[in-house]
């Protein structure tokens, strides 16, 4: 069935605005001056030497990627165990549950903030790793379990019922039938969580220390004082870096792992 | 698979004693840790003042980057993870109001010798809040394609109504103790007597076409055209025009500016007082000051001799800008502030 013109105009035009963002932040960062500005009145690498170049901003890219993926794989690990432990929940306690995983969602960042900061004060442990992790890992928590717990529910029972008739031990079941399956939650629930973590910066600025800033953060920090392109150059360098995973992923698993939770509910391991 | 209770009570409970074994020391002794704005002037300050500062003393100092940070110390209610801080003069006076801040003696502080009395800062008791460092001057910032600055030879150029939907104007944060406080002086009042500014504000307020909410937001303003003026910090559109933002100028009108300056102070309950004393009384050495001088924080010790192209640069001498601004009591200010904000607040609605 072919596109209507009118369609074919509209997908073109998506396809024009949509990266035109990343194409003026990329442009605005090679600009020679103190100022962002599209398009560039020259060319210089004087924003990305200057971002390379510098320890604190190095440090807090590479705090940030820390964080992002220790938050990543410790929600995964905690949502698998808790979308497990509710499948078979009754019906009340499972909604229970799931309202207190998803309670982050309903707060103001800014909130949370404020009450993890009372609370980390209180324990010593505000301004260090610990403190933002911790954070980190309650606000991951709603977007790691969700797609757990969906691809969990599209399992076909069955698979499982009949490994364990064949002989397989509930560790066995789970281990070869029920996380293979899991895999497209899985994957979608540690990249939520990354990006999550990655980008968070309302509750981390209540957090950080001396010793300890994320990149959000040290971006957010930076612009209340100078609009000079470095936070171009660093967003430039992010995209890159993007991108390059993103293929990397798609050379590794495959990109269709992120969408296909139905279609790999329904096949049986090999 | 089954989970049983009792494996999933244990579990929860290790997991809620888990924050307890990694409660860690607070920031040893022996150290600075200051809390700065980001940006240039963090990278001001770790170049021109903390490096040196360990070379000579042997003290490690780290300047830490926070969006602002007398809110960090108020955050930290009275557990400070910063034993300095850099202030605006009126936010170290509310800082010190409420009890959060040290207050010091001039024996304790025996540099301060070289900084004319009106700009030290104190409580009412008579007791110093801190060092004070720099200042920069509070003037009219400028598009030099839309504007010159003779068509701000005076601050009430700002209310001409041919400005109109040309001016940006700051948050009333910031609104309360610098633009009404200079509004009043200019009208008869002063950092006391508010209300002969309150017209003039009004009258500012209406040619406004936005309120910026970063220096950074303004910046990108008054050199995309966006808007024609705006009062503004001198250091700030000096380092834009050294930068190569050249459209861009600031003036000081005939009735003269603010001297808005900044003060070093010590958090209540920070650790290691005396390596942060010390660090207070070294950043007002000569040639540190001449070094913040080139990034746009001008010394308010006497005993600093700026360079002539820095002169130059600023378009007086230094002693013209000490003669033509304004130095107000800023802890008066500080003592209502919540109500000159919320004041600015109705202004600002009046005008829309």
């Amino acid at each position: 069935m072919g596109l209507s013109p009118a369609t074919r105009i509209i997908a073109i035009l998506l396809l024009i605005l949509l990266p035109a963002p990343l194409i003026i932040v990329i442009g605005a960062s090679f600009s020679p001056r103190a100022v962002l500005a599209f398009p560039p009145p020259g060319f210089s690498w004087r924003w990305y030497l200057e971002f390379l170049g510098s320890p604190a901003w190095l440090a807090a890219f590479g705090q940030s990627a820390i964080i992002a993926v220790v938050a990543a794989v410790v929600t995964t690990v905690i949502a698998v165990l808790a979308a497990l432990a509710l499948d078979r929940a009754p019906a009340r306690l499972r909604s229970a549950a799931e309202t207190a995983i998803l309670a982050p969602l309903l707060f103001p960042h800014a909130a949370i903030g404020i009450a993890f900061l009372g609370w980390l004060s209180m324990l010593e442990l505000n301004g260090g790793f610990i403190g933002v992790l911790m954070a980190h890992l309650i606000l991951c928590a709603p977007f790691a379990y969700r797609p757990v717990a969906v691809s969990l529910r599209q399992i076909d029972r069955s698979l499982t019922e009949a490994a364990t008739i064949l002989g397989a031990e509930p560790r066995q079941a789970l281990t070869r039938v029920v996380l293979p399956l899991l895999r497209p939650g899985i994957a979608a629930s540690l990249l939520f969580s990354f990006i999550i973590s990655f980008d968070e910066v309302t509750v981390t600025m209540f957090l950080i220390g001396p010793e300890f800033t994320t990149l959000p953060v040290s971006i957010y920090t930076h612009i209340h004082d100078s609009a000079d392109p470095v936070v171009a150059a660093i967003s430039s360098v992010l995209i890159l870096l993007t991108a390059g995973l993103v293929l990397l992923i798609d050379r590794l698993v495959g990109l269709r792992i992120f969408i296909d939770i139905e279609e790999e509910g329904r096949q049986a391991p090999a | 698979m089954t989970m049983h209770r009792r494996s999933v009570i244990a579990g929860a409970a290790t997991l809620l004693q888990a924050p307890f074994a990694f409660t860690r020391a607070r920031a040893a002794d022996g150290k600075v840790v200051m809390a700065s704005w980001g940006g240039g002037g963090a990278r001001m300050w770790r170049d021109t003042f903390a490096a040196p500062f360990q070379q000579a003393s042997g003290i490690e100092t780290t300047v830490a980057e926070v969006p602002d940070p007398s809110a960090a110390i108020a955050a930290a209610q009275g557990r400070p993870q910063h034993n300095v801080i850099i202030a605006a003069s009126y936010q170290a006076a509310n800082l010190s109001r409420r009890g959060l801040i040290e207050d010091f003696t001039e024996a304790d502080l025996p540099s301060l010798q070289h900084i004319p009395q009106q700009y030290w800062i104190r409580n009412a008791e008579g007791k110093l809040l801190g060092m004070p460092i720099y200042f920069i001057y509070y003037g009219i910032a400028f598009n030099e394609t839309l504007a010159k600055a003779t068509d701000f030879a005076s601050w009430n150029a700002l209310k001409d109504p041919k400005w109109r939907d040309q001016i940006s104007i700051t948050r009333p944060l910031f609104l309360a103790p610098y633009d009404l406080t200079l509004y009043a002086k200019l009208n008869g009042g002063d950092e006391a007597n508010i209300q002969p500014g309150v017209p003039m504000l009004e009258g500012v307020a209406k040619n406004a076409i936005s309120v910026y909410t970063s220096m950074a937001s303004l910046q990108q303003q008054l050199s995309r055209g966006e808007v024609t003026a705006a009062p503004f910090y001198s250091g700030q559109i000096q380092m834009l025009r050294r930068g190569g933002q050249s459209d861009v100028n600031i003036t000081l009108p005939r009735e003269g500016g603010l001297v808005l300056s900044y003060i070093l102070s010590i958090p209540k309950g920070a650790q290691d007082r005396a390596a942060a004393l010390s660090f207070l009384n070294a950043c007002i050495a000569p040639e540190k000051q001449v070094s913040a001088a080139q990034s746009g924080y001008l010394p308010l010790a006497t005993n600093v001799a700026l360079p002539d192209a820095l002169e130059r640069e600023l378009g007086m001498s230094m002693a013209d800008v000490r003669a033509r601004n304004w130095s107000p009591n800023w802890y008066t200010i500080a003592a209502d502030l919540e109500q000159r904000i919320r004041l600015v607040e109705q202004i600002l609605d009046r005008a829309r």
